[in-house]
């Protein structure tokens, strides 16, 4: 039987962008936590965000709110939400919802950095 | 045809529990890989709803969400809930560009239910919500 992460958060700076590292299942237990860093990393004004997602091993609707979320947030400024590294189950999940278009997509951070 | 059963208590921590479970036991039932994750989200997406919406007084007999997986070619989830009548097949679906482009964050748990299924059904019985979900085993699409 798979184990549940627990959620874990961390961001960084990497030239112009802030990148957050997540970890675990971003589900409906997580995903006020996680809004309200990602809200707390909005307040800096960053111009781009990068989340990596490669130790995510879960994600739910509240999840997805929550990056949809920021994603808009991101948006109405000009500004870029870019998701990266996802580790196979949440790649699974979010191309049977066909969320890939709504979502910039990167294989690796360096790769969302460039683009 | 098999069939596994799950008594899941309306916390989270529960449902956490119960999703592993029923997630490595569908595996083992030979279902494909995206029949399983699709099950496995969706049961989740019930659940979570039912235990963020749903009120059940504590004494109440029944307070679990109990769920029954019936498999074969077919796998057949049905959940059955103690509480008021709500029906999820009832609801209209949310529209996915909206949701983006307002960044709006209701709704999904039911776009994701209707996407992932083949098919839905609901009743109420008076005391019980009976939520059925069924889903082909090979992860072949409608």
């Amino acid at each position: 039987m798979e184990e549940t992460m627990e959620f874990t958060y961390s961001s960084a700076k990497k030239g112009n962008c802030t990148v957050v590292t997540l970890g675990g299942a971003l589900d409906a237990k997580s995903a006020p936590s996680l809004s309200k860093k990602l809200e707390d990393e909005l307040q800096k004004k960053p111009s781009v965000v990068i989340i990596s997602m490669k130790h995510v091993d879960y994600i739910a609707s509240a999840g997805m709110g929550a990056l949809i979320n920021c994603n808009e947030k991101l948006s109405r400024e000009k500004k870029d939400l870019r998701l990266c590294e996802l580790s196979p189950k949440v790649e699974k999940i979010i191309t049977m919802l066909g969320f890939t278009n709504f979502f910039a997509i990167y294989q690796t951070v360096d790769d969302a950095e460039k683009a | 045809m098999p069939s596994l059963h799950y008594d899941v208590l309306r916390t989270f921590e529960a449902l956490d529990c119960f999703r592993s479970k029923i997630t490595a036991d569908l595996s083992a039932s030979g279902a494909a890989d995206s029949t399983v994750s699709a099950i496995e989200l969706s049961v989740y997406e019930v659940i979570a709803n039912i235990i963020e919406h749903e009120s059940v007084d504590d004494s109440a007999e029944g307070s679990a969400i109990s769920v029954d997986c019936v498999t074969g070619t077919h796998i057949i989830c049905t959940l059955k809930w103690r509480g008021n009548e709500f029906d999820i097949t009832g609801s209209p679906l949310p529209d996915l560009e909206t949701h983006f482009s307002e960044g709006k964050k209701d709704g999904l748990g039911l776009y994701i239910i209707h996407t992932l299924m083949d098919r839905l059904r609901y009743r109420h019985d008076g005391k019980f919500s009976i939520f059925t979900m069924e889903k082909n085993a090979s992860g072949e699409q409608r």
